[in-house]
């Protein structure tokens, strides 16, 4: 019995796929060398989405470094969010070959995605203004504004009482 | 004997200054439109501030060092060296307000990078920067480096042509589009807005071609368009143009890079119908051999390293990096850190050198420059012809730059000198580098790119470098933009000043 299961767990472990390394993408990009031709898993916040025609790129960001994802149109049409200053884009994941100098992309770095989900749909971001800036703002304006009205009135008297000679 | 300035001096350079002031205070109005059209609101604030800043230090320099006199060159010179070091202080107002930068001092890099067209970048999640602040950074270079917006403020608030003309020259460009200063801003504004537009049109076709949206592509358009005239190199995306993996774009931003690149005197006489000026400039002929020279050396190598082994690919990281750096942009389509791991020895050191040499004079590009590297080519040659030849045989030379020029010695000696200055900040630059624990070919990579106002990077620009370093690389890069010898003509009348006092 003890047998069988042993047989078991390992015929399990042989037929099963190799599983892709989970690598954050700015150890993908810092030790390219590690890393080329293997297949990767990879993980992050979706900033951008290009269509061209059955495939998309799918630019990722994760804790500051962005890649390139390659894959199929429909996948990225899957995406709802696109990050930026008042979007978080979707969180996606996924496993593909990472490729240093991908020769099929003319040595772009990127990422063949094999699996691509989408993990959490991103959301609006409320960007609220900040109240002091704004009062500080209009106090920096006024002040500007008068003292350069203030001067321009003192220099005008000055050039009544000590014109300047003309060149 | 040498005179230190008098106060009368500095009242003419501060006066003068007032009306740059003017200009960054009216100018930073401008990103307000793109607040309200993108819903920014959170961010108006950001630019009245600095506009307010402006106006302010504008109005009480203009009163209180209201002069008639008039600017002599030495004025020129000190005025554009303290011009170049406060209009990026205020124009970085805006970029340490929006929170995208880790410090003032982070704020400040990047306003000196923007302004004097560098592009290296110690900005904070450019992917969600606020388009209006990220537009700004973009604009910057366009009116810093693209316009040349301290010479154009003189031309237009100055009350007389000679300040503008002798700025050009604190600036170390030569005046000679037309005789008139005014005429002459109003050609280098004209000839930017008009390839600002070619540009930002071909980047938005290239990137509706290539999947983006039309609003996305016009706007990322419009800043490449900016930048890539300017040859400053900032990007909207932290993957710079790897972002788009498009050929189309590389091939726009070739386009406005070599743009750039040309001596504004040749815009103006191709322009005029001289078009076969471009085909005699001698400063266009230098510019294509290096370009192809280096185009040609950095392929091979590269090919040879494995690395990229198609023509596409030697083309578009190659051949696209060369005239990156050759143009002194600092567009990528690569990671700073790949070009440092992956690239051959020889590719970075030659990368570096090409950084170094530059575009042309008078143009938006920083380093030595093709017309001083082609005159001190000739020169080099008539040397060796004069050893050769018998005593009595003349050795003569002359060089084709919009008409002809006699090889003259003063030529020579004037742009010697600059080339020397040059090496001589490299050299520090490097070592100051090398000193903070960097490796010698990545401290040179970095040193050249910041000195040669490029935007290139091996890696080491970023918010955790060294504060140290990052003075030093704003030192280079204000250093750079100003051609050196305005910076040492400053350190010169400090020196006086300090040990004579002003009087």
């Amino acid at each position: 019995m003890r047998k069988a299961a042993v047989i078991l767990i390992l015929l399990i472990l042989l037929l099963t796929p190799r599983t892709a390394r989970s690598e954050p993408v700015g150890e993908l990009i810092e030790d390219p060398e590690r890393f080329d031709g293997l297949q990767v898993s990879f993980s992050g916040e979706v900033i951008g989405v290009m269509i061209r025609g059955e495939n998309a790129w799918v630019n990722i960001l994760d804790e500051g470094y962005a890649i390139g994802i390659w894959c199929s149109a429909e996948d990225a049409k899957s995406i709802t969010y696109v990050g930026d200053y008042l979007h978080i884009g979707d969180y996606v994941s996924g496993e593909g070959i990472y490729n240093v100098a991908c020769i099929e992309h003319d040595g772009d770095t990127d990422i063949h995605a094999s699996l691509f989900r989408v993990l959490e749909i991103g959301r609006t971001i409320e960007r609220t203004t900040n109240l002091f800036l704004v009062l500080a703002s209009i106090a920096a304006l006024a002040i500007a504004v008068l003292v350069s009205f203030y001067l321009w009135r003192i220099r005008n008297e000055q050039k009544k009482i000590f014109p300047w000679p003309s060149y | 004997m040498l005179t230190p300035l008098t106060r009368g001096d500095l009242r003419i350079i501060g006066f003068n200054i007032s009306k740059v002031a003017y200009i960054v205070g009216f100018l930073s109005l401008l990103p307000i439109v793109m607040a309200v059209l993108y819903g920014e609101f959170d961010t108006i604030p950001y630019f009245l501030i600095c506009s307010a800043v402006s106006f302010l230090l504008g109005s009480l320099l203009h009163h209180f060092l209201y002069t008639k006199e008039e600017m002599e060159l030495k004025h020129a010179v000190v005025m554009a060296a303290i011009a170049w070091l406060l209009a990026p202080i205020l124009v970085s107002i805006p970029i340490w307000l929006s929170n995208f930068t880790a410090s003032f001092l982070d704020a400040a890099f990047e306003g000196v990078s923007g302004f004097t067209g560098t592009g290296l970048t110690l900005a904070l999640d450019i992917d969600h920067m606020s388009r209006s602040v990220n537009f700004w950074r973009h604009f910057l270079q366009f009116m810093g480096d693209g316009i040349g917006i301290i010479v154009v403020s003189l031309s237009i608030l100055g009350r007389t042509e000679m300040s503008s003309v002798l700025a050009f020259k604190g600036e170390g460009k030569d005046v000679g589009i037309r005789p008139s200063i005014v005429r002459t801003s109003r050609i280098i504004i004209g000839i930017g807005v008009v390839f600002l537009i070619i540009g930002a049109a071909i980047f938005t076709v290239a990137g509706v071609q290539d999947g983006l949206d039309f609003g996305t592509a016009l706007y990322d358009g419009l800043n490449h368009s900016m930048t890539g005239y300017a040859t400053g190199g900032f990007s909207v995306r932290s993957q710079n143009l790897l972002y788009y993996h498009s050929v189309w774009v590389e091939v726009a931003a070739i386009v406005v890079m070599i743009f750039g690149a040309l001596n504004f005197n040749l815009h103006y006489a191709i322009l005029s119908g001289k078009k076969r000026e471009i085909l005699k400039n001698m400063e266009v002929k230098v510019l294509l051999f290096l370009l192809l020279a280096a185009g040609f050396f950095i392929s091979v190598n590269l090919l040879s390293s494995n690395l990229y082994t198609t023509t596409d690919a030697l083309f578009r990281k190659g051949l696209f990096h060369v005239i990156s750096a050759q143009t002194t942009t600092g567009f990528q389509t690569i990671s700073s850190v790949h070009i440092m791991v992956l690239w051959p020895v020889f590719s970075v050191v030659l990368l570096s050198i090409t950084m170094l040499l530059g575009g042309s004079a008078n143009s938006t590009c920083g380093g030595v420059k093709m017309l001083r590297v082609g005159v001190l080519f000739k020169a080099l040659v008539n040397e060796v012809k004069r050893a050769l030849l018998p005593r009595t045989a003349v050795v003569s030379g002359s060089f084709h730059h919009i008409e002809d020029t006699p090889l003259s010695d003063t030529i020579v000696r004037g742009a010697a000198v600059i080339a020397l200055g040059y090496l001589i900040l490299f050299s520090f630059g490097t070592m100051v580098t090398v000193l903070h624990g960097y490796e010698l070919e990545e401290a040179m990579f970095e040193t050249s790119s910041a000195l040669g106002n490029v935007g290139l990077s091996s890696g080491i620009t970023s918010p955790s470098m060294p504060s140290m370093l990052k003075v030093t690389y704003m030192f280079l890069m204000w250093a750079g933009k100003l051609e050196v010898i305005a910076v040492f003509v400053l350190i010169g009348f400090i020196i006086l000043a300090l040990r004579r006092g002003i009087k």
